[in-house]
């Protein structure tokens, strides 16, 4: 039996498998979008991810400065498959040791083409110095393998026997290798310890996967379809997208031409090492694009939400608790102006419990406990923060919307104290004395000075007029007949000083109301101000980043 | 399943009424030796005569009960039926090699290399004697306490789940798995039917050949064989036609469905096809199971399921395959379950047609044969019978006769005679359950590890609402609830003179200024609602955080992945209820500090001639002063420090004020602590939902090993 490639077209010539896509993002620009995922995602997303992405990051940096002229192929497989033939048969030469016992091959040897560059490639894939054999091209002289030049070729260890060392230096190679050549044989093609570790991870790397079915000369020609058949069913049903396949037997020479000229393709194309890197690529964004929803995400947040976290501030101030404090502050200095000195002296002459209790100084105290607005509630203010996100939230990824989330967050405690401040920039308008409670003040006392005034003049008419008691007073107090008069006058000026008080009540209470109003305004618009600051422009910020990793990931992608 | 009291009294009737060989075979195996005598003799006995080889048993050092010795004839009814039983074998060798193959192990393993039979008969009887006296004298009594410990310990394997990813936790589920099959299939079925056929299972590696070493034994093709792999998907067991009613109705593997052979195409993985063959001799069943390391999950865990349940597993391997990391899994773990193993390394490649190999027929098997021999001695398994089978040419899907010979003279041999197949089938249960005493222990490690993980999980629920709980206290202490509103409201009450007027309140009630007084409620009100509104926010606030405390610890630890996804995937924050709970906390707290003032209040008595006051009022006051009023920047910046404790000294007395605030602080904190207590209790039930095993099931689990112990 001899090879034939499958895909087989007719002819039997291997047929090489779908042309890449057309005009792919160039590499270098999906890794710096692939760079700024991880850095977008440091501390959004989870470690793991993050760390095969910088895992990744640095290998395709090592691998893009390091010879591109080469490809470096691996052979991998399990156990006694026949990797060591193959890749003897390969090079010509019996450079890795063949054999019955199992397992044969314990480290990775490799082979090279063209040695310009090679070294420090080698030296990168860490291959054993005594294990690296070169085929110059021009000593060969039997067999002329320019066609080969560029090819490094790596027999690697198993990947399924009891050394489980094998196993990790597979591993290794097989992350860093351009070309994934698994080798398998009738016997062990279904093997779980293949199709589970290496095919299905590897699902995304179709284009840089070539599987080798060995040993045909063990089965007869209807059995070698049928056995491809099933392994091409397998392969696809593990998401291999159009696997290659090759059929080869490393004990005739002819065995390995089909596996040979594929290799010679890859070689001259020089596409395995950008293929690999993207498929990786592809593999690794695509864990990035799975916290990327489709759907555009907001901007910033709605506009009613961030109504609710306003009027939510606003409660935790205690706004409107403040400016009603402040307008019984504003109408207690009011009275002391506008109020009717006669009525707070006979409120004064009763009894006060707070003198009996030897507590007189505390009155003063609790007057001036109007100290004005002081921070705000801690508790209130975290609840606030807790629901302004929920809407923006629902609509992202749950990563970023955690982080949303934190970002709302972040000035949390700075708030209460901003709050408490802007509220005190609003409350000068309160402080001032408006001139004409002086006025009235001057006019209360006036009036109490024209009562006295009578009641003096009525004294010395009661005096003078009745009595007898002076001699030849003048008219204004000797005329008796005046008495009614002015007390009328008297009682005029108490009762005028009374509607004075109370009028004025009535018109300090308006204006304070009015204040209070202007108050609460200029609160609002500092609390708004407080919102956007420490609230509202962080989440933008975090919601912008999000949609800057989105772009990021359709770069990465490359599509 | 019947029960064994009636099975055996079934048997009994069989083996009396059997007809048959009696006068031919007791002279050809009476001579041939007293420890072993064959099959026939115990079929022809009638009842009565059954008691007469029993003396001889206990002298040969392999007595065992009579029971056991009864329903071991089970298998056997048939040949004394027919006329000859293939009188080509060798009897006489039978038992000999038998008690070889089995007590080998503990005799010489390094010789245990196919080798011309006989060599170490002496040795090897003397240590089967050894072996075998354990087991002797298991009465009913004894069978019935055995298998009621056996089931009670099958119960208790069923009654947790490992739920917890914990490391080796796949390992922990599979064990459980595996023993409860065990168990099943094999341990409860074998220890009440001892009699039945010898069950050899052949697993291995897809591709081994299985299935044609299978069609090869039986003489014809009753296992699909070819290049596809894996080829065989369902499994096929294969006895003689005298079995195959009780393999089809049998105790065995209760588990799987029977289909009578040939097998249809289709059949659905978890069916037993029975074939029947004239070609196995009676007392012996091949099952050919699927492979262990092919693509399929489900044929891992049928071979393993399969592999425990065998009397005997025959492990199949291939030169290109015996290095694989699989098979040495699967034989560690056939040892570990005390499966009596042989192994066959097939396809050895012979030189030819493969020239430039080697130029000498053999050279290549010999090595092969001899490192997979270094490797069973390196694993210890050492002492499992061996066979080889080289690469040769199949037809019709079968081996040449002349390289299967060895391994059916064998099996064979160990069937036909009912002593040594006694010998191995009770070897193997005997394993079975010595190898119970470490491996339910482990998994009783294994559940401990798993409720230890539980424990943390419960202590970082416990933990997060602790700390939560003592911010919370702090915070209503360290004044940092008199902000916003609450000062507010607080300087609103104190600076317009409300407060004083409360010191009044119980003056007659005659208006003096109805209008103001009318006001004045309206701000206590406002106090009070501010008041609670604070503590309730900081209650929720509080709630939340803890809530997210405990999630975000969770979510950190390495077990809380499962609890996260699954019960506790809907406990994002606050359980809904807790804002009403909260206020209803908080305003009964307020009832239950006015009731305080009014009860334990005694005004000072030189006060109380003179002023009395509103307990509403002052009760505020009383919370004001307890929320720490004048213990943090707020009473600087105010320069009024602790008006409200000056206020209340005065009328209380110092003494009577600190009993008030302890009571009403301790008060506050009861109730906090039962609304936090009711919302940590979310995630014990989340936890206890989530089917983690309690501390219980490690020691029920000890409990039975050491009943079946005690029962064996």
């Amino acid at each position: 039996m001899t090879t034939s490639a499958i895909p087989a077209s007719s002819l039997g010539t291997p047929v090489y498998p779908p042309p890449a896509p057309p005009e792919p993002t160039p590499l270098p620009e999906r890794l710096d979008g692939l760079d700024r995922l991880v850095q977008a995602g440091t501390g959004r997303l989870d470690q793991p991810l993050l760390d095969d992405a910088g895992a990744l990051l640095d290998r395709a940096g090592q691998r893009l400065r390091l010879s591109g002229d080469h490809t470096v192929v691996t052979l991998a497989g399990g156990t006694g498959s026949g990797k060591s033939s193959l890749f003897n048969a390969i090079c010509g030469l019996e450079l890795s040791p063949t054999g019955i016992r199992r397992p044969m091959t314990s480290q990775a040897h490799a082979c090279v083409w063209g040695l310009d560059g090679a070294g420090p490639l080698l030296d990168w894939l860490d291959v054993d110095k005594r294990h690296r054999y070169a085929r110059a091209s021009a000593l060969d002289l039997e067999r002329p393998d320019t066609s080969l030049q560029g090819l490094v070729l790596l027999d690697l260890p198993d990947h399924d026997s009891i050394q489980a060392l094998h196993r990790a230096e597979v591993d290794r190679f097989v992350t860093i290798a351009d070309l994934l050549v698994w080798v398998v044989d009738p016997q062990k093609y279904a093997d779980a310890a293949l199709h589970r570790n290496y095919i299905v991870p590897f699902a995304r790397h179709a284009g840089v996967t070539l599987i080798v079915l060995n040993q045909v000369d063990r089965l007869g020609p209807d059995e070698i379809d049928d056995c491809v058949a099933d392994l091409r069913r397998l392969l696809e049903a593990e998401g291999l997208a159009h696997p290659r396949i090759v059929t080869t037997s490393a004990v005739s020479d002819e065995g390995v031409t089909g596996f040979r000229d594929i290799l010679v393709d890859t070689v001259a194309a020089r596409r395995a090492r950008g293929e690999r890197l993207s498929a990786d690529i592809d593999k690794v964004a695509e864990r990035f694009a799975v916290h990327r929803y489709t759907a555009d995400p907001p901007t910033t947040v709605e506009d009613d939400r961030r109504q609710d976290l306003v009027q939510a501030l606003t409660d935790a101030a205690g706004a409107t608790a403040v400016a009603d404090a402040m307008e019984s502050a504003y109408e207690l200095r009011a009275a002391d102006f506008v109020g009717w000195p006669v009525t707070a002296l006979i409120t004064r002459l009763r009894s006060d419990p707070l003198r009996r209790m030897r507590l007189t100084e505390l009155r003063e105290e609790l007057r001036d406990a109007f100290t004005g607005p002081i921070g705000a509630q801690q508790g209130d203010v975290d609840n606030a923060l807790h629901t302004v996100t929920a809407g923006v939230a629902a609509e992202l990824p749950p990563p970023w919307a955690r982080s949303v989330r934190a970002a709302a967050r972040t000035h949390a405690v700075e708030i209460p104290e901003a709050l408490g401040e802007s509220l005190k920039d609003a409350l000068p308008s309160f402080n001032q004395v408006p001139r004409w409670w002086w006025l009235i003040k001057t006019w209360q006392y006036f009036l109490i000075l024209v009562a006295v005034l009578s009641v003096a003049w009525i004294g010395l008419l009661v005096a003078y007029g009745l009595l007898d008691a002076g001699q030849n007073p003048p008219d204004l107090v000797g005329e008796a007949g005046l008495i009614p008069y002015v007390a009328v006058l008297a009682v005029c000026t108490l009762g005028m000083g009374l509607l004075t008080a109370s009028a004025c009540r009535n018109l300090v209470a308006l204006s304070s109301a009015k204040h209070g109003d202007k108050m609460e305004e200029h609160m609002r618009e500092g609390i708004e101000r407080v919102a956007d600051e420490k609230v509202i422009t962080p989440i933008t910020a975090e919601l912008e980043r999000y949609a800057r990793y989105r772009e990021d990931v359709t770069k990465a992608l490359g599509d | 399943m019947t029960p064994p009291a009636e099975q055996s009294a079934v048997h009994d009737e069989e083996a009396g009424t059997g007809p048959g060989r009696a006068g031919e075979t007791p002279g050809t195996s009476g001579g041939a030796s007293a420890p072993a005598p064959a099959v026939p003799a115990e079929d022809a006995a009638p009842p009565a005569e059954t008691e007469t080889p029993e003396p001889a048993k206990p002298a040969s050092g392999k007595g065992r009960s009579r029971r056991g010795r009864r329903r071991s004839t089970k298998g056997a009814p048939a040949p004394s039926k027919k006329a000859t039983p293939a009188p080509e074998e060798p009897q006489a060798e039978q038992p000999a090699e038998v008690v070889e193959v089995v007590e080998a192990p503990a005799a010489e393993p390094a010789e245990a290399a196919p080798q011309p039979k006989g060599l170490r008969g002496d040795a090897s009887r003397a240590s089967g004697g050894t072996r075998t006296a354990p087991r002797t004298g298991g009465g009913t009594a004894r069978q019935g306490e055995l298998i009621r410990a056996l089931t009670l310990l099958r119960d208790q394997l069923g009654t947790f789940d490992f739920v917890l990813d914990v490391p080796d936790v796949e390992e922990a589920r599979e064990a459980r798995t595996e023993l409860r099959n065990q168990l099943d299939d094999y341990v409860l079925p074998r220890v009440q039917a001892a009699g039945t056929p010898l069950l050899v299972v052949l697993g291995g590696s897809t591709g081994a050949g299985k299935s044609t070493l299978v069609n090869t034994l039986v003489g014809a093709r009753v296992s699909a064989t070819g290049v596809l792999r894996p080829t065989t998907s369902s499994p096929i067991l294969v006895c003689h036609p005298d079995h195959v009613a009780w393999f089809m109705e049998g105790p065995m593997l209760p588990g799987m469905g029977r289909v009578r052979g040939p097998a249809p195409d289709a059949i659905a993985g978890d069916q037993l096809v029975i074939i029947a063959s004239d070609a196995l001799p009676p007392g012996l069943a091949l099952l050919d199971s699927p492979d262990f390391d092919s693509v399929f999950e489900d044929h891992y865990e049928f071979a393993t399921k399969l592999m425990a349940a065998a009397d005997l597993w025959l492990c199949v391997t291939t030169a290109a395959r015996y290095a694989d990391a699989q098979v040495w899994q699967m034989l560690q773990r056939a040892k570990e379950n005390g499966a009596t193993i042989g192994v066959v390394l097939s396809r050895i490649p012979q030189s030819e047609g493969r020239g430039d190999r080697s130029g000498e027929t053999g050279w290549g098997g010999a090595e092969v044969a001899e490192h997979f021999g270094e490797m069973l001695d390196e694993h210890e398994v050492g002492d499992a019978r061996r066979f080889t089978v080289p690469e040769t040419r199949i037809e019709e899907s079968r081996l040449p006769e002349d390289v299967v010979a060895d391994i059916r003279a064998w099996l064979v041999g160990v069937a036909e005679d009912t002593d040594g197949r006694e010998i191995v089938v009770s070897d193997t249960l005997a394993a079975v359950l010595d190898s119970f005493r470490t491996r339910v222990p482990e998994l009783a490690r294994h559940v401990e590890a798993q409720v230890a993980q539980r424990a943390e999980l419960a202590q970082q629920v416990e933990g997060a609402y602790a700390t939560v709980l003592a911010e919370l206290d702090e915070a209503t202490r360290n004044g940092s609830l008199l902000r916003g509103e609450v000062l507010a409201r607080w300087q609103e009450f104190a600076g317009t003179g409300d407060l004083l007027r409360a010191l009044h309140v119980q003056r007659p009630r005659r208006g003096r200024s109805a209008g103001r007084r009318h006001r004045s409620p309206a701000r206590v009100r406002a106090l009070k609602s501010a008041l609670r509104d604070a503590l309730e926010s900081l209650i929720m606030s509080s709630a939340e955080h803890g809530a997210e405390e405990v999630l975000a610890r969770w979510r950190a630890h390495p077990a809380g992945g499962h609890v996260m996804s699954g019960p506790a995937a809907t406990l994002g924050g606050v359980s809904p209820e807790l804002s009403r709970r909260a206020t209803r906390a908080v305003s009964s707290w307020q009832d239950h500090v006015q009731e305080l003032i009014r009860t334990e209040g005694v005004t000072k008595r030189s006060v109380a001639k003179l002023v009395s006051f509103d307990t509403e009022a002052v009760s505020l006051v009383l919370m004001i002063g307890l929320l720490g009023y004048g213990t943090s920047e707020v009473a600087v910046e105010g320069g009024n420090s602790a008006v409200p404790q000056r206020l209340l000294k005065a009328l209380f007395g110092a003494e009577s004020l600190r009993g008030m605030g302890a009571k009403a602080r301790a008060d506050l904190r009861s109730r906090i602590g039962m609304l936090f207590d009711e919302e940590a209790i979310r995630y014990g039930q989340a936890l206890d939902a989530a089917g983690i095993p309690d501390e219980t099931v490690p020691v029920q689990l000890y409990q039975a090993t050491y009943n079946l112990e005690v029962a064996r």
